[in-house]
């Protein structure tokens, strides 16, 4: 299994630990795992398609580093909104965005929140029903994401994730 | 921001035909973790099992409304079921 379907599977399986009252931490750690299961999705996706094949797994792993939180989130927020950069848009190629991949760059966005929110706010309490959602979210973009991965509005999202805070005008 | 948020909440609880019933609105706003102005809504559900697709659909009417009369561009919607309400 690879990281990502790992992480998801677990995220599902700590929203669900305790049956009667579950504990803030379980849930915490579902909200995290949701959010990095589809950051790594993506970074695997990404890093796979520059250097592929056995060989170069310790250079994807490398590469991996290069992402950036906030830069992802500004990215995914404008797929989310069909607002996408002009730097960005050529590689769309005059595409339309796929319904799926605003799913997925709309879930990126709201994950990434709830991440920080279950890692650092001590303050938030977390219900089950709104981290299943999260979850639920998660396989859903899992799934969206299957559906586009070999367009080229998905590699130009990609491609957006990993550079676009280095792209100038 | 204080009347943002309960502007917002008015609106919410005004909003009609919805996919299914909510029994209460919360909403705070603030900046988020990369220190964008952003609104959260809490959305308490009547029926404690509401699939996806339904809640998608919630979701977007509720970003929609935010988005339309408020000038920012983050709304995070998170559900809770009746029961879960604080």
């Amino acid at each position: 299994m690879s990281l990502h379907a790992d992480l998801l599977r677990q995220a599902r399986l700590l929203a669900i630990r305790e049956p009667r009252w579950p504990l803030q931490a379980s849930l915490r750690r579902a909200a995290s795992a949701s959010y990095y299961a589809l950051f790594h999705l993506l970074v695997d996706e990404a890093t796979n398609r520059m250097f592929p094949g056995g060989d170069r797994a310790s250079l994807r792993g490398c590469l991996a580093r290069a992402f950036l939180h906030g830069d992802m989130k500004r990215v995914a927020q404008q797929f989310s909104s069909g607002g996408v950069s002009p730097r960005l848009g050529p590689g769309l190629n005059g595409l339309e965005l796929q319904p799926e991949l605003i799913g997925v760059a709309a879930a990126f966005v709201d994950l990434q929140q709830a991440r920080h929110e279950a890692d650092y706010d001590t303050a938030r309490r977390f219900t089950r029903k709104e981290v299943l959602d999260l979850v639920d979210r998660t396989e859903q973009a899992f799934r969206d994401w299957n559906g586009v991965r070999r367009s080229a509005q998905a590699d130009t999202f990609l491609a957006g994730l990993i550079a676009f805070g280095n792209m100038r005008g | 921001m204080e009347t943002t948020a309960t502007a917002i909440e008015t609106a919410l609880s005004e909003l009609r035909d919805l996919p299914t019933p909510v029994s209460s609105w919360r909403v705070e706003t603030g900046p988020d973790a990369t220190e964008d102005p952003a609104v959260w809504v809490w959305v308490m559900l009547e029926d404690e099992d509401v699939d996806l697709r339904t809640r998608s659909r919630l979701r977007e009417i509720v970003q929609g409304l935010v988005r339309e009369t408020h000038d920012t561009s983050w709304v995070y919607v998170r559900f809770r079921g009746a029961s879960e309400s604080e």
